[in-house]
């Protein structure tokens, strides 16, 4: 099973970083997790 | 090489002859289908050659080209039926969540018995739709954030809100 990894809001709030670490998840390489504080956050 | 077993699953790991694995890839695709008059074949103990049908041979690269890149590779007849613990494995989810998955039916169960049982093309067909699903909604991502222009607005450095 693919470790879990916590992307916090600065990590997830640049779209390059997003959308790189998101493609090496969607690969089975590890496990994004966040939260909904987290997505508030970087939507105010 | 090691290997486990679980029920007509086998697990094959690659341990410390990773050079003459990495030699055999080697082999395999420099030697390839490319050749046109001479077969990819194999030698049995007797001596006789048998020549390797192209879908065993794509088996074969496929297989080694893993074990030579470090990953286990795992073998399962595709009409396999597997236990929930065993198809929890194969999608790499924990039971529980797989059970979930059966109750809720979007993945098909069979209960010949006391046990609960999956098919593996379906829970292959489950992997390829979650997949899929997942791909286009990255897709749909990156096409909303080009149009908002979002790449240039947050890269850098993250404005400091607490």
């Amino acid at each position: 099973m693919a470790f879990p990894a916590f992307l916090d809001t600065c990590v997830l709030f640049g779209q390059t970083l997003n959308d790189v670490l998101l493609r090496i998840a969607d690969e089975d390489a590890f496990s994004p997790m966040w939260s909904a504080e987290v997505l508030g956050e970087i939507e105010p | 090489m090691t290997r486990s077993a679980a029920g007509n699953a086998r697990t094959y790991m690659p341990d410390n002859d990773q050079a003459s694995i990495e030699d055999f890839v080697r082999v395999l695709r420099e030697g390839g289908l490319d050749t046109a008059t001479a077969r990819p074949a194999l030698v049995a103990a007797d001596g006789h050659t048998h020549e390797l049908p192209p879908a065993v041979f794509d088996i074969l690269l496929q297989v080694v080209g893993a074990l030579a890149d470090g990953n286990g590779v795992t073998v399962i007849p595709l009409n396999a039926m597997l236990t929930t613990q065993q198809a929890a494995e194969f999608l790499g989810i924990s039971r529980p969540t797989l059970v979930r998955l059966l109750d809720t039916g979007q993945i098909p169960m069979h209960k010949p018995g006391r046990h609960r049982l999956v098919a593996l093309p379906d829970l292959v067909s489950y992997q390829e739709a979650v997949r899929s699903t997942r791909r286009e909604a990255l897709d749909e991502l990156v096409a909303d954030a080009e149009m908002d222009g979002l790449y240039a607005t947050t890269d850098g450095q993250v404005p400091r809100i607490r």
